[in-house]
Parts: structure tokens; C-alpha cells; sequence
């Protein structure tokens, strides 16, 4: 195990410092990092498997840990490809959108009072995507009407001010290279320097007059090349970031483009990472007047989610379902710290991922005829809590039953369970068919949850008065309940049944449009609703009486399907549950992490080797000696009192006889005045080694956070010790 | 062409409402002998108060020689400067027939770019060289339109250009500097040059110069049925415009003042809904101001009153138009990037010593000062109106723990919805990296931090999250 531990570390530490530097800053607001090594295998071969046998559960040979992995690769494509056709679907329609507006914004006509159009990309909250997103949407803008419409991207990282915008808008524009001559620019050189006048003296006498040597920040430039190009109809500039641009910067381009506008045909798209009230705060009043807006909302994320729970979770040729805990902590996620439909759908698929990879009997989804019938799998299928569960309350049901029963037909009835359940318990063919009717039954359930998902949403839409006055619950936020049952008896569900013993004529009709338009025809939900015949109870006397009709079937077909999966025996095969895997991978905890490798370096580093002879090791880093010391304390340390408990550490882990020794003859120690014994004890350690360790782990205490110099002076002493960072911040909070 | 006579004058002044003392001083300041010329020119008035349509109206009836630079197009000095000798450069290529020459044909053209005018007096050496290359016996009038407008400081331009022309050998160029009242620098208000004053105009004048707009013009703002436009009478659509602008000028005459520019936006932008109703036949065409109009007024109350037409609110307008924003939802942060914001505002704004006493959970050190003899009597400033002070991160994560109201686990997640804050300058790092000595140490643990948002913000935000942000502020 420990060896398994190290290889993969070490290669690690090779791949980083080979690997290249990070592309850009924008990585810093990734979550994690892939290293990605330079010897590439050919793509050509297959993947090796990378699942291990999980011999502690189940006792495996290869074949079945391939098994597990050649299930999960056939199933990934069909997720992935679902994944993306949503993804373009919502993308798709707001590229759209925006090239519609582009093409529609009115060009100039003569008419001064005209305003800059500005078309406001609502793109979320997660900048690491942006880049992804807008190259494909200026792609597809200039792709869509062959040279048309040219773009302009501009990041805030590429400029700093109005001359740099626009330096780069006519670079970009007219496919600039830059130039020698654009690199000794005018631009950071003031009005009369020195150099600057001198140039433009050589150039008057040497007479070189006929080229043109306008500013390359001179929009005048762009103007006349302009004039030569009648196909081009719109010069589209994106600014990616635009919270991101210096403060000035944004009025000031605005302004720009806005006195432009009568020459040079500016459409100005702006991507918004924030919210619209708070970029608000960034336009001044005044430019305001100059630009009239657009509003783009890249990805409905609540649209998104539900059609990827409707499209790829619930789908039905989804062999793996998620579980409700597991949902629970990837939506709790999403709302509270990422609200990005990429880490959610990553999420997922690590899930699916772990479900195989940890799953013995995860193979069971798509091969389960293929294991031998004396395979520990069987032994593995039975001692499923769930499976255990069912025999169990079968058995005490026939117990409670035998002696009640006094016809023949129920002594028949019990006989024949009785034989059923015998028969899975030493049966294996009998526990195949069993562990199919339960697959079936499964999924049957799951497909009636999704409709009692879709039937919740209708009614929330349906009523006015519902809407009015509670919280909407979209279908992220109802899975979780409805399929561990939860939402039986709550309060949201009363309320929503409650109010359809009163609703209206009209409302009666839409929801049956509804009905009709999210139902197939033939499914149960369309037969309940034909059962109520609602054409028939035309009037007013006999509506109290369809009212009653539908809210009592709605009921009964909401609570049928409110039963939690996890009770049909082998439920834990299909679905997987256990949020601890996900969190540990996905958030994972720095603090407590670092910690753990101070408390206890041996969890990361592995046990030291054997010292070599006569030469000095420590059993572990010192940071480690430094931080148990630090945890020891209280709020201030005096540097002194710390150094000697330091080497008092030091020097005792390596005898165990210093334990005997005082404290007073171990301070002397440091002076110079070793007694024999103690000479002896730390001989190995030299004083100036010690002073060299203490300083390096204080140091690299103060630079994990947790100890800073103390800048209080109110005394002598206090100016050399050291606060505690963590205990002097949080302390009484 | 030359000099405006009376009688063209008089025309004028019916054209351009109150501006007939305007064209009378330039008449009488500008002729096409250059030795009578000044060699600069101020001509300064309000925003949008006709400066530029009657200089412009002007140099075209009177045919002088002259070049336009449109200075607000300019990013820096160093273009402007290029763009007036490049413009003096075209004029070589004038046809020299005629005796009075219409400038305007002759567009500098990229060679006459072929000089970089480093300093003001490689400038006045360039100028110097052009016009004695001219030889031309007329005066000629360089007009620096928006001259407040160049988007850098314009104070050493507008200096050099009141010296410039006592600096050329030729006399015959003269500098017009047009400029918005206030901006002109101080030290050239007391200059012997003539100054041009446009008066702002009175509601009067307001109402008779946007009702003078042409009418193919107007035609074109009236809503569409399709692709077909509504037809109606020259007449009608006139009295119609007219009671429009009325109403207009009337209803916001208090809020924009003289400004036309202000004014046509907003007319631009109501006047299809709000000639809907008589294009559609539902309401007759007001004969004039006095009868006939109240009708379409009481239909348009609503328009004319609401805050739509003239708020600078970019969220009012969004809502306001697009629709699919209200549907949909826009984007909104996650919850505890919420709490980091507040997080961060209330670290900047309490001082550390505080801590105890708001974040604490302990009753009695929450317990807030009195108002004792001392704090009554002193000068307080209202800490949100002073600049945010800086924090430690780890102080805001102690602040943020204690404002969250459920346990929630420091894990990598919030370290990067900081860093994306701080990418969206909402949270900026407090003093430059150079400037002190101790926080060049990348390394260093400890780093200072400062929220970059407004205090009306915040309160958007904590509502939206439902954080009671005055409890724990000490104010």
C-alpha cells in the first residue's frame, strides 16, 4: 500500500516541474488542476484500465474489474454527447439572439441623437468558462455572415487605457502585425520629450513625408481603411471582462465609440460576470445617455438543470441513478459557492465515475449473466442491507401469518412465498431473475418520480395563488426529495394539494393543456387526467364535484410514487449515495489537510528509511516539531521559550533518557555548558544545526499562516515573540 | 459668399432661434483679410446650445477657408496637432482657380499624414513650412471643435493655441476654440482675444427648435405596421409633432434645462407610442396647443409621468424593455460569494477593535457603547462616505464565519470565490505590491485586502440574503 501511495507522488513532482507554466491567471479561479504529462500515449491505443480489484468486498479477478470499466466507458460517451447537445442548445440560441441584434442595430442616418447600440452578456458568475464562451461566440458571430460583420476581442488584461483600447481594436481590425515601429510607440512618451522630438525632427528633414504616419492609436487610420471596405457592415467590439477594466476605462470607450459611431459602424458587447445592479454602479449617468442596451442571458441555469435532470439523470437508458444525499451536496454546491452548470455536470460524472470504480457489484448493471453462478458476487448480492431487509420482513411476515391462516388458498399462498423466498436464498438462477424483476421494478418507480417531478412543476405553474405567495422549488431542488420520499406529509406538498380542491374553471383547463403538452400520449398521467372526464362537468353545480374528483387522484398518484428507492432490494447496485466520496474529491478541506500533515507527516511522506550509520536524520520535519509547539501555546509566544522547548524536542526525541533531565540543565545546554551526558545526547545535533532548524520552521510557520511577528511594543520582551495568528483572530469570535 | 449681409443675417437669425447675435459677432470678428483676423478665437456656451451647427452654418455661407477638426475624436495631443497640419497640408492640393474655396472638398488624404508632430514647436516649424509653401493671400480658419472633450488634460493645448499664431511667421491663420461653459482654463478667461457667448436658450426657444425638425425626419420615428409605415398628412403630422414637442419640453423642461441634445433623445425615443393612437385613427389629430390635444395627453399620462423615459438606471431600463430578463431571471451570485461581499464591506468599515464587541456571541461584550459625554461632542464623519480601510483575509474568513448563519466547511470553494471577487474588482488589494516594502514579499502570509463596492450595493446584497447589515455596524 505504501509503495502504491509513493509512486504516484514522485511522478507528480517530476510532471510539475517539467510541465509548463500555467496558461493564464484566469486558471487561478480553477478548483483543481490537471497536469497533463509530456510523454502522451498514442491515441490510437485503448485505454488501460485504470480500476483496481476490490478484493476487501468482493473477492475479483481482472475480468471483472474490466467489466466494470468497459461498462462505464460504453456508458460515458452517451452521457457526454446529451451533456454537450444541451449545453449548445442554450448557447446556441443566445449566439442567436446576439447576432440578431448585431444585424438589426440601426446604422448611422445622419441623425446626431442617435445612441452607441451595447448588447450585455450576462454570462455568470464564473470567469474561468468566459474565455471558452466568448471565442465561440465571436467565432460563430463572424462565421455566420462570411465577412460581414468583423469582431473585436478585448480583454481587460490586454488594455489598461482608451489608446490601448483603441490600438487594439485597429490592429485587430485591419489584421495589424505589430510592427518595429509600433513597439517604440508614441504612446508612453509625453507631448515634448525629448526623443519623441527629435524623431519627428529627422523625419521632417529627411523628407520621408508621403507615408502615413498617423498614431496607431488614431481611430482616423481605421476610418479610411474603412471607406475601402463596402462589404463590411459591422465592426463588433466584445470586451470580455467588463467589470474587469479599470475604472475610467469603460465611460472613456464608451465615449469613443460613441463619437466614432458616425464613421465606423460599432456595436459594443459587453460580458458580465457580476449582476446588472452592481455593474450598474460602474456607468456613470452620463454615459449612460450615449448607449442603448441590450440584454443577453447566456445560460438559463435553472432551464439547464432541470433539462439535464429530465435529459441525462432521469433519462431511461440511464443504467446508474443518483442518489438523494449525494444530489443534496452537489446542488448545495452549486447554490451556494460555484452556481456553474460545468462544475455541477462534472460533478455528476464523478459520481457515475466513483459508482464504478467502487462498486463490486456495479458490474451487475450490464453483465450480470456473464458471472459463473458460484461467483462470490452472489454471496456479495445477498448481504445487501437492502436485500436483507426484504428477507427479513418477508420472513417475519410469514412467521406473524402461519398459524392465522385457515383457508388452503392462503396456506397455499404462504407455501409458495415461502418456496420463492428459499429459492433466492440458495437459487442463483432464481436470484437473477429476481435481481431483474427488482431492476425493472426500479426503474419503473424512477420513471413515475419523474412524472410526479413534472406533475409538482405544473401545478406550481398552474396556480396563481401558490406562486403568489411561496418559493418556487424547480426540479434540482424536488429530486432529492422526491426520490428519498421526503416531501410525503410536508408542508409544500399539503399546501400545492390543498389548493387544487379550488381552483377555478380556467385554471382546471390549463392545467389539462398542460398535462397534454408535458405528457405523452398513453402515459398513466394522460389516463388519469382522461379519467376525469373534465368536459363532462360543465357548470357550476357539478365543478365542486371535478375538483374533488382530480385532487383526490392527484393525491393518490403523488403519495403512490413517494416510496423511497432505497428500500427495493438491491437498490445499492443502481444507485449511488455516499456524498463523502464527492466532497472529499470536490471541496476538499485545505486547512484540515495541512494540519493533518503537520500533526502527522508519516499519512503523506511514508515512513522514513533506516538512518544511515553516523549520520544525523530527524524522524520528521521540523515545521511538524514547530507546529505541535504551536499548538501547545497560548496566544503569544515568547521566541525565546519557544526556542528552547524547540530543542528541548529536538535533542529529547532522539534520546529517551532526556526525559530524566531538567529543564534548567537543558537551557545551559544552549549557552555553551553541555554536561557529559548531554553532550552525548546531542551531539549529533550541533547547536547551529538546531538554531538553522528552529529558524526554518518558524519561517515556514509564519509562512502557513499561522504565527506572525508580534507588533505590539509594550514591552522589551514582547518584541521578540511571536503572535499566534490564528488563535489571536479567532479568539472569543 | 463673403460678408453676411444684413438681410442674410436676418434670415438667419429666423432659422436659429436666438442665435442672431452669434452670427452678427462672427460676422464682425471674421473676414477673409488675414490682417484683420485675431489670431484666436473662444467660442463657448452650454452643452448643445448651437455652437457647432452655426459655426458650421456660417463658414458655409460665407465660404471662408477654413478646417474642421473634430478634437473629441482625438485621443491625445500629439492627434490633434496631426490632424491640423495634415489638414493645412490638403489645402496645397486646393484647386487655385477660384478665388474663395470651399475647404471642405479637400479631406486630408493619408500622405498628408506623413508627419508626426512630436512637441509644439516641431508643430510651429511644420506650420511655418506649410504656409509658406501656401503663399496664399487669404485668411484661413483652423476651428477646433469640443476642444473640453479630447479625454486628457487640455489645459497646455489650449494655452499654446492662444500663443501659437504670435509664434508663426504668417499671419494669416486664425485658431477657433469651441468649448462647453466652465471648461474654458482660468488663465485664458482674461485674455484680450474676443469671446463668442451662446446664451442658453429660453423654454421658448427650446420648443420652437425641436419643433423645427424636418418632416421626412419625423416620418421616419412613426411606429410601423409591419414593414409599411402609417400614412398621414404633411399638415397633420406637423401639429401633431408640435404638440409633442410641447408636451415634451413642458413636462422636462425643469430636468434637462436648454438641453436639446437631452431633449431629441428622449422625444426619439416615446414618439411611437406615443402617435400611435392617432396614426391608428382612436384619437384625432390636436388642431393645436389650445384645443383638441387633451384627449391624447390623458391617454399618455402614464408615459409622460413614469420614470422610464429619462432614467439613467441601466437595470430600469433593461426591466423596463426586455421583457425575457423578467421572465428568466438574471444571473445571480452564489449565496456565500453573497456573505464574502458583506464579509469584506464589514471588515473595511469596523475597526479591528470592534470585532469583539459585534461579531462576538457572547451577550454581554455585544452590549454597544452609549452615547457618552465624549462621543456626543465630537466631529463624527460618516465612516461610509471615507475611503474602505484595508483588512487581513484571515480576518475577513473570522467575519464571514461569524455572519453565516449555517456551519459551513472552509473548504477550496471559498478561496475561490474570493479570488474571482477580486478578479471582478469588487474586493481589491490594498497598497501596490512596490510601494510598501514588506507586502513586495510575495511570499509574505499576510495580505491586505479592501471591499471595492458601495455601500447601496451591499444593501442589495445582504437583503437579497436576508443579513441584517446595521447590527453590525458601529455607526
Amino acid at each position: 500500500m505504501e509503495s502504491e501511495r509513493q509512486t504516484p507522488r514522485k511522478r507528480t513532482r517530476e510532471e510539475i516541474s517539467g510541465s509548463e507554466e500555467l496558461v493564464s491567471d484566469r486558471d487561478a479561479h480553477k478548483t483543481c488542476y490537471v497536469i497533463e504529462p509530456k510523454n502522451k500515449r498514442s491515441r490510437n491505443r485503448p485505454r488501460r484500465c485504470p480500476f483496481i480489484p476490490l478484493n476487501d468486498s468482493v473477492p475479483e479477478d481482472p475480468a471483472h474489474v474490466n467489466g466494470r470499466w468497459t461498462t462505464y466507458t460504453a456508458l460515458m460517451p452517451k452521457i457526454h454527447s446529451r451533456i454537450s447537445s444541451i449545453l449548445e442548445n442554450s448557447d446556441k440560441k443566445t449566439v442567436d439572439k446576439v447576432i440578431n441584434f448585431v444585424l438589426q442595430t440601426p446604422a448611422y442616418e445622419e441623425d446626431e441623437y442617435t445612441q452607441l447600440p451595447v448588447g450585455l452578456i450576462l454570462a455568470g458568475v464564473n470567469i474561468s468558462d468566459h474565455n471558452r464562451l466568448f471565442s465561440n461566440l465571436t467565432s460563430k458571430i463572424e462565421d455566420s455572415q462570411d465577412g460581414r460583420i468583423t469582431t473585436v476581442n478585448v480583454t481587460s488584461r490586454d488594455v489598461s487605457n482608451a489608446r490601448e483600447f483603441t490600438k487594439k481594436i485597429i490592429s485587430e481590425t485591419m489584421k495589424l502585425q505589430p510592427t518595429v515601429d509600433d513597439a517604440a510607440d508614441e504612446i508612453t512618451a509625453p507631448i515634448g520629450s525629448s526623443s519623441a522630438a527629435a524623431a519627428a525632427g529627422t523625419r521632417v528633414t529627411t523628407g520621408s513625408e508621403s507615408s502615413d504616419k498617423r498614431l496607431s492609436f488614431d481611430l482616423g487610420r481605421l476610418v479610411d481603411w474603412y471607406k475601402t471596405q463596402p462589404s463590411l457592415e459591422k465592426i463588433v467590439v466584445v470586451v470580455q471582462d467588463a467589470d474587469g477594466l479599470d475604472n475610467n476605462l469603460l465611460p472613456e470607450a464608451i465615449r469613443i465609440l460613441h463619437v466614432y459611431r458616425k464613421q465606423l459602424p460599432f456595436v459594443l458587447l459587453l460580458g458580465i460576470a457580476t449582476t446588472l445592479p452592481i455593474f450598474n454602479t460602474k456607468i456613470p449617468k452620463f454615459t449612460m445617455r450615449l448607449i442603448d442596451i441590450e440584454c443577453f442571458d447566456v445560460l438559463q441555469s435553472e432551464h439547464s438543470l432541470t433539462q439535464f435532470i429530465d435529459h441525462v439523470l432521469l433519462a431511461e437508458d440511464m443504467p446508474v441513478v443518483l442518489g438523494p444525499r449525494v444530489f443534496r451536496a452537489v446542488v448545495k454546491r452549486y447554490l451556494n459557492n460555484t452556481k456553474d452548470m460545468d462544475t455541477f455536470i462534472s460533478a455528476v460524472q464523478y459520481a457515475v465515475m466513483a459508482h464504478f470504480f467502487a462498486n463490486p457489484l456495479s458490474i451487475l448493471i450490464d453483465t450480470p449473466l456473464n458471472i459463473s453462478k458460484s461467483d462470490p458476487h452472489m454471496l456479495a448480492l445477498r448481504s445487501l442491507p437492502s436485500f436483507r431487509n426484504y428477507i427479513n420482513k418477508n420472513v417475519k411476515e410469514l412467521q406473524d401469518e402461519s398459524p392465522s391462516a385457515k383457508t388452503t388458498e392462503d396456506i397455499n399462498y404462504n407455501r409458495t412465498r415461502i418456496n420463492s423466498v428459499r429459492d433466492i436464498l440458495t437459487d442463483s438462477l432464481e436470484l437473477f431473475k429476481f435481481f431483474e424483476d427488482q431492476r425493472t421494478t426500479l426503474f419503473d418507480k424512477l420513471k413515475r418520480k419523474l412524472e410526479v417531478m413534472k406533475i409538482l412543476a405544473i401545478l406550481q405553474d398552474v396556480n396563481e395563488i401558490f406562486t403568489s405567495t411561496n418559493v418556487k422549488r424547480g426540479r434540482a431542488e424536488l429530486y432529492a426529495d422526491v426520490l428519498s420520499g421526503k416531501l410525503r406529509d410536508s408542508a409544500f406538498l399539503e399546501e400545492l394539494l390543498e389548493i387544487t380542491t379550488s381552483m377555478s374553471a380556467d385554471t382546471v383547463e390549463k392545467l389539462a393543456r398542460m398535462i397534454d403538452e408535458t405528457f405523452s400520449d398513453g402515459s398513466s398521467v394522460r389516463r388519469m387526467k382522461e379519467n376525469w372526464n373534465i368536459a363532462d362537468f360543465s357548470g357550476n353545480s357539478q365543478h365542486g364535484l371535478l375538483l374533488e374528483n382530480i385532487s383526490i387522484s392527484l393525491r393518490e398518484f403523488i403519495y403512490d410514487n413517494l416510496e423511497p428507492l432505497s428500500k427495493i432490494p438491491f437498490s445499492e447496485v443502481f444507485i449511488f449515495d455516499a456524498p463523502s466520496l464527492y466532497q472529499n474529491v470536490f471541496t476538499p478541506l485545505y486547512r484540515e489537510t495541512i494540519e493533518k500533515a503537520l500533526r502527522q507527516p508519516t499519512f503523506y511522506l511514508g515512513e522514513p528509511d533506516a538512518p544511515e550509520e553516523g549520520v544525523a536524520t530527524l524522524e520528521k520535519p521540523v515545521v511538524c516539531t514547530g507546529y505541535s509547539l504551536y499548538k501547545e501555546s497560548g496566544s503569544l509566544i515568547n521566541t525565546y521559550d519557544f526556542w528552547t522547548a524547540f530543542h528541548q524536542t529536538i535533542a529529547g526525541e532522539h534520546n529517551q533518557d532526556a526525559e530524566d533531565h531538567d529543564t534548567d540543565e537543558v537551557l545551559p545546554a544552549l549557552e555553551g555548558e553541555e554536561t557529559d551526558q548531554q553532550q552525548e545526547d546531542i551531539r549529533r545535533f550541533s547547536k547551529a544545526q538546531t538554531v538553522a532548524w528552529f529558524y526554518k520552521a518558524v519561517n515556514e510557520l509564519r509562512y502557513l499562516g499561522f504565527i506572525r511577528e508580534s507588533t505590539s511594543r509594550k514591552g522589551p520582551v514582547s518584541k521578540n515573540a511571536v503572535g499566534v495568528l490564528q488563535k489571536l483572530e479567532w479568539d472569543g469570535l | 459668399m463673403g460678408e453676411l449681409s444684413a438681410e442674410k443675417l436676418l434670415e438667419l437669425a429666423r432659422e436659429y432661434p436666438a442665435r442672431y447675435y452669434q452670427f452678427e459677432q462672427l460676422n464682425i470678428f471674421l473676414t477673409s483679410d488675414p490682417v484683420a483676423n485675431p489670431l484666436f478665437l473662444s467660442v463657448t456656451g452650454q452643452l448643445s446650445s448651437g455652437k457647432t451647427c452655426v459655426l458650421k452654418r456660417f463658414f458655409r455661407d460665407t465660404g471662408y477657408s477654413h478646417s474642421w477638426i473634430s478634437v473629441d475624436e482625438c485621443l491625445s495631443t500629439r492627434v490633434v496637432l496631426q490632424r491640423i497640419t495634415a489638414s493645412l497640408r490638403a489645402l496645397k492640393r486646393r484647386p487655385t482657380t477660384t478665388q474663395l474655396i470651399e475647404a471642405n472638398d479637400v479631406e486630408p488624404s493619408a500622405s498628408d499624414y506623413g508627419v508626426a508632430c512630436g512637441s509644439f514647436a516641431a508643430f510651429v516649424e511644420q506650420v511655418d513650412g506649410i504656409l509658406a509653401e501656401l503663399r496664399s493671400e487669404q485668411a484661413h480658419f483652423v476651428v477646433l471643435d469640443r476642444i473640453d472633450q479630447m479625454g486628457e488634460p487640455v489645459e497646455a493645448l489650449y494655452q499654446f493655441l492662444t500663443k501659437v499664431g504670435e509664434m508663426l511667421h504668417h499671419v494669416n491663420l486664425t485658431f477657433i476654440l469651441v468649448s462647453s461653459a466652465g471648461s474654458d482654463p482660468r488663465k485664458s478667461q482674461t485674455t484680450t482675444y474676443p469671446h463668442i457667448f451662446f446664451t442658453p436658450y429660453t423654454k421658448q426657444e427650446t420648443t420652437a427648435i425641436l419643433c423645427s425638425e424636418p418632416l421626412p425626419r419625423i416620418r421616419k420615428l412613426l411606429p410601423r405596421r409591419g414593414t409599411t409605415a402609417f400614412a398621414i398628412e404633411d399638415e397633420k403630422l406637423f401639429s401633431l409633432w408640435a404638440t409633442y414637442c410641447q408636451i415634451i419640453v413642458d413636462t422636462y423642461f425643469p430636468l434637462y434645462g436648454p438641453d436639446i441634445a437631452q431633449f431629441k433623445a428622449v422625444m426619439r425615443k416615446a414618439f411611437a407610442i406615443y402617435a400611435k393612437p392617432v396614426v391608428e385613427g382612436a384619437v384625432a389629430v390636436p388642431a393645436s396647443l389650445n384645443s383638441g390635444w387633451f384627449d391624447l395627453y390623458r391617454l399618455h399620462r402614464p408615459l409622460l409621468s413614469s420614470e422610464e423615459l429619462i432614467s439613467n438606471s441601466l437595470f430600469l431600463r433593461v426591466r423596463g424593455s426586455g421583457e425575457s430578463v423578467q421572465q428568466n431571471g438574471y444571473h445571480d451570485m452564489p449565496i456565500l460569494s453573497k456573505y464574502l461581499l458583506c464579509a469584506a464591506y464589514l471588515a473595511s468599515y469596523n475597526k479591528p477593535r470592534h470585532d469583539v464587541k459585534l461579531f462576538s456571541r457572547i451577550r454581554i461584550m455585544r452590549k454597544r457603547p452609549r452615547n457618552s459625554f465624549h462621543t456626543k461632542y465630537k466631529d463624527k464623519i460618516n465612516t461610509r462616505i471615507l475611503a474602505p480601510s484595508a483588512f487581513e483575509y484571515e480576518r475577513l474568513l473570522a467575519i464571514l464565519k461569524c455572519i453565516v448563519p449555517e456551519q459551513y466547511d472552509s473548504t477550496i470553494d471559498i478561496q475561490t470565490q474570493f479570488a474571482t471577487l477580486v478578479s471582478l474588482k469588487m474586493i481589491v488589494r490594498s497598497g501596490g505590491m512596490a510601494s510598501v516594502s514588506h507586502l513586495s514579499d510575495m511570499l509574505e502570509s499576510k495580505s491586505r485586502w479592501a471591499v471595492n463596492v458601495a455601500w447601496d450595493v451591499v444593501v442589495e446584497i445582504s437583503r437579497e440574503i436576508r443579513l441584517q447589515m446595521d447590527g453590525y455596524l458601529m455607526d
